[in-house]
This record gives structure tokens, sequence and C-alpha cells, in this order.
């Protein structure tokens, strides 16, 4: 049984503010993702690729079709799974990263990692410590980990995004070009965090613009074009797929 | 888990009332003012429930009924219909008599309001403010109730050597502080707070903000945070419900209403953030 398995996924927004205009983000994406595989899903700005990724989460409600996704206690469609379960789903198993960082101000970037190990039942000290070896990880200086983001670079910030999800170690790891803000030192460390995940058994859906990433990373390649699946299959065809092309 | 608190359908009108108002009132009929015989409907058929530990978000505009709910919870106005239910006790706590109700609200129910006048005597002593919530949790013991009054004003970052002014020599943010210490006295399984932050300087704020996240880590109790400001309900809060002229329009998790709000409502809510 597949970790995640996504079926005829279709998300259109109803603009009520623009006289009820419809825009189609994707629609009719199907696949499947297998327990410890790694999925990228590359294409043009625009071409759906976040819509999809924030459906995953819920961030987004889908509009038709199913996220069958297999936990521990059975399978759950995320689509019209309760809140309630969605959101126990996200504390315990489901990571993202998002583009940007968002986080509470006034709180230091260790407490900002280690906060989703807290809220797991982690001990402070032992939370804090993992918080501070996973930024550590990605090449944050001890000095920094203590500031607040509001203070830091753009990069630096990420790496604080990136280790917030990261360091939860969830089951499934859903990636919006989590390293495109990185310089390439920076980013070679979080891709190894990232690998080091999927060591351990952890299956992701990523979104990312560098090939680098993708062959680094990925099993698998998903190609949106205009919200469509224009080619779907394993890396290395991918990369004979992208030099005919 | 099960609900700290349940929420069955809570309405609350003003006015004679006939049996056409809940039909020809809400935002399909842009108004929360019966056509037919002038009462204002200013929340209805309202549904919800919070876990411990949990924190759900009202949002709306002015007049939308959000701090009517507030009240109906806080006891300080009976609803006209629905019901609701505390964990460990027995019963529709809305219709429960007055001496219940009373020792309710003295013990598991805490308030922060938007105006501190409401939640507190502004000629009594920061200390006998705080300390006559605890004498109506009946404490009895002086020491012990300017001791336990002590640690909330501290905890709340009000000077202890302030604790015998009046609130009326305070500024905004330090009465929505001892709001807060009088609030939490008697340790309640329920925290309302009805715009807690509006009205208030930046700083001030962020500092209120911080003491209520403080207070969510601390597991036992569940919270119900109003607000017109998106900004606060994305910090606090997890599931939100949007109401418009006395109705739910939209509910879901904070950031999917916030990202993608479906009602042509909440689109207008997020879209006019500044």
């Amino acid at each position: 049984m597949p970790h995640l398995d996504v079926r005829a996924l279709s998300k259109t927004f109803t603009m009520h503010l623009l006289g009820g205009t419809t825009l189609t983000a994707f629609a009719d994406v199907s696949f499947t993702v297998p327990r410890g595989r790694f999925l990228a899903i590359v294409g043009r700005s625009g071409s759906g690729k976040s819509s999809l990724l924030r459906c995953l989460y819920r961030r987004y409600l889908p509009s038709t079709g199913a996220i069958r996704y297999a936990t521990a206690g059975g399978t759950v469609d995320l689509l019209s799974a309760p809140d309630r379960e969605v959101l126990r789903l996200r504390r315990s198993e489901i990571g993202y990263v998002s583009q940007f960082l968002q986080a509470i101000p006034r709180v230091p970037s260790r407490d900002i990692v280690a906060a989703p190990l807290l809220r797991a039942g982690a001990e402070p000290a032992q939370a804090r410590a993992a918080a501070d070896e996973m930024l550590e990880r990605l090449g944050m200086s001890a000095a920094l980990r203590g500031t607040f983001p509001a203070t830091m670079s753009g990069g630096e910030r990420q790496r604080v995004n990136v280790a917030r999800a990261l360091c939860a170690a969830p089951r499934l790891l859903l990636l919006d070009e989590p390293t495109s803000a990185l310089d390439p030192e920076t980013r070679r460390l979080a891709l190894a965090a990232i690998l080091a995940l999927k060591r351990d058994g952890a299956t992701a859906v990523g979104i990312f613009h560098d090939r680098e990433a993708v062959e680094a990373l990925a099993d698998d390649v998903l190609v949106l074009e205009d919200g469509a699946v224009s080619w779907h299959g394993p890396v290395a065809d991918y990369a004979t797929t992208a030099l005919e092309a | 888990m099960s609900a700290m608190l349940s929420v069955e359908r809570l309405t609350r009108r003003y006015g004679p009332g006939c049996d056409r108002c809940l039909a020809s009132t809400g935002p399909a009929h842009g108004t929360n003012s019966c056509p037919h015989c002038g009462t204002v409907v200013a929340c209805a058929d309202v549904s919800f429930d919070v876990e411990d530990g949990e924190v759900l978000g009202i949002v709306g505009e002015s007049g939308s009924g959000k701090s009517t709910v507030a009240a109906c919870l806080a006891f300080d106005q009976p609803p006209t219909s629905g019901q609701a239910f505390l964990e460990g006790f027995d019963g529709d706590m809305l219709s429960a008599d007055a001496a219940a109700r009373r020792r309710l609200r003295n013990t598991r129910i805490g308030i922060v309001y938007q105006t501190p006048q409401q939640g507190l005597a502004l000629d009594v002593t920061t200390g006998g403010n705080v300390g006559e919530r605890l004498l109506a949790a009946d404490w009895r013991h002086v020491g012990r109730i300017r001791a336990r009054a002590s640690d909330l004003l501290e905890r709340t970052e009000i000077p202890i050597a302030r604790i015998d002014e009046e609130p009326r020599a305070f500024s905004g943010g330090m009465r929505q502080r001892v709001q807060l210490a009088k609030a939490l006295a008697s340790r309640p399984s329920l925290l309302i707070l009805d715009e807690p932050t509006t009205g208030l300087d930046v700083s001030v704020q962020a500092r209120i903000l911080d003491l209520i996240q403080g207070i969510q880590r601390e597991a036992g109790v569940a919270m119900v945070v109003i607000s017109h400001d998106l900004g606060v309900i994305r910090l606090l809060t997890e599931r939100t419900l949007v109401m418009k002229l006395g109705r739910v329009v939209e509910e879901g998790l904070t950031d999917q209403v916030l990202e993608d709000p479906q009602d042509a409502y909440t689109q207008l809510l997020v879209n006019s953030a500044l």
C-alpha cells in the first residue's frame, strides 16, 4: 500500500470579490508515493505546484478528488478528514516547509525549531539540544541560534524553517522549494539533512527548481504544466527526457 | 479527547421576537434585524467545541455577534436558546440555576474583556481585584490569597510594588494584564479572551500575546479568542470560526481559513487586512 495515494485531485478557487470568477490551479492530478520514496514536483511558475502541495497539507481545501494517506492506525483521506485529525497528523507525522518562514515573532530560533518536539511531549532540555544540533547541521552559528528570525537574513531564516520541519522527524515531508533561498554550501547541508531523514524511512513530496536537488533527493519526478500532469516517471528517465527536450 | 466546552445552537435575540426572526436575518438577508418585529438577532445557531489545550478563534467585524457568544458563555447575558456543556458539569450550564452559574463563573470560567472597566473594579486595589476572584472561589486564608495574587501579578508582569494601587492609575496594557491575572486566579477550565489586545500599542500588544501563549502552553485550559485582528487569530489559534451578522459563515483550520477562505465574507476579511 502506498504511503500517499492522490487520486483525481483538483483545486479551483472561486473569487467572490471578483464576481465569482473561478481559477483552476490544477485538475485531475493522480499519483502515488510508496513509503520511503521521494517524489519531486517540477514545473514552471504558476503551473500549480505550490497549490498542490498546500492541498496535501490541507492549507488549501482541495475541490475534488482524494488524498489517501496511510497512518499507523489506517488510511485517512486528508481532503475530508476532520480538522482535529489533520492537526493531529501535522503534529505527529506530516511536516511542511514553506517557501518562507512563518513563525511566532519574539521567539529565538532555537525555540522555534524545538516547538514541534515540545508539543509532541519531549523534555524541554532534550528538545532544545535536538534543535541546536539540527541548526548546527545546517551551518547556523551558536550565537544566531539564540536570536529572533526577524533580525536574520533570508537564508538564515530559511535554515530555521527547514530545521523546524526536519527536527520533528516527520514520516511525510512536504517541501516547497526549501533550498531556493540558500547559498550553495548551505544548500548542500540542507540536502544532506533531508537525505538523512530519507534513510530513516521518511516519505517526501517536494518542489525543487534546481536539478541538483532533484537528482540528489528524488526517486520519481512529476511534471506539472498548466495545472495538469505532463510527465511522471523515475528520476533516471526524467534526466534523459529533459536532455532530449 | 472529549471537549472541555461544547456549545450547541447558541442563539441570542434582543427584542420581542417572532417566529420569522431567524429565517429573515443573517448574511443571506444582509441584516441581523428582523423586518417583521424589529428584533435584533445577535447570534443564531452557533455551535462549536473546544478541547483541553485547544485555542479556538472567532473572527468577524463589529456586530457579527462574536462578543455576544462570549457574553453568553460568561453568563453576562442569558441566551434565547441553545446549550453549552462544560466538562465535569452535569447538564446544560446555560440553563443551570443562578447559584450553580455563579459557582461555575467563579471557579471554572475566566474572561478578559476588551474594556478593562468591564472586567475590573478600577477603584479597588489591583491585589483586591485578583483577591476578589479567589474569595468568590472560596479561598479564605488572607495570607494565601495575597500570595496567590502576588504570583499571578508577577506572572502577568505587574510590578509587585504596585499591588496596592488601583488599576485606575494603570495604562491600558497594564489593565489588560491585571484582567488576565484575575481571569486566571481560580485556574479556569475555560478562558475567554474578547478582543484582548484591541486598542493597545503594538509593543504592549506583543507582551500580552506572549503572555497568552505562555498560558496556552500550560495544560488544563481551553481558550476561545475573539478578535477582528487576523494577526492575533493566526498567532494564537489552530481552528477558527468566522461570523457575520450573527451566523457562522465558515469554520476550519486557521491557516486554511486565512489562506484559502471559501466564503465571500471571509475572502473580503482576508483581503482587507493590511
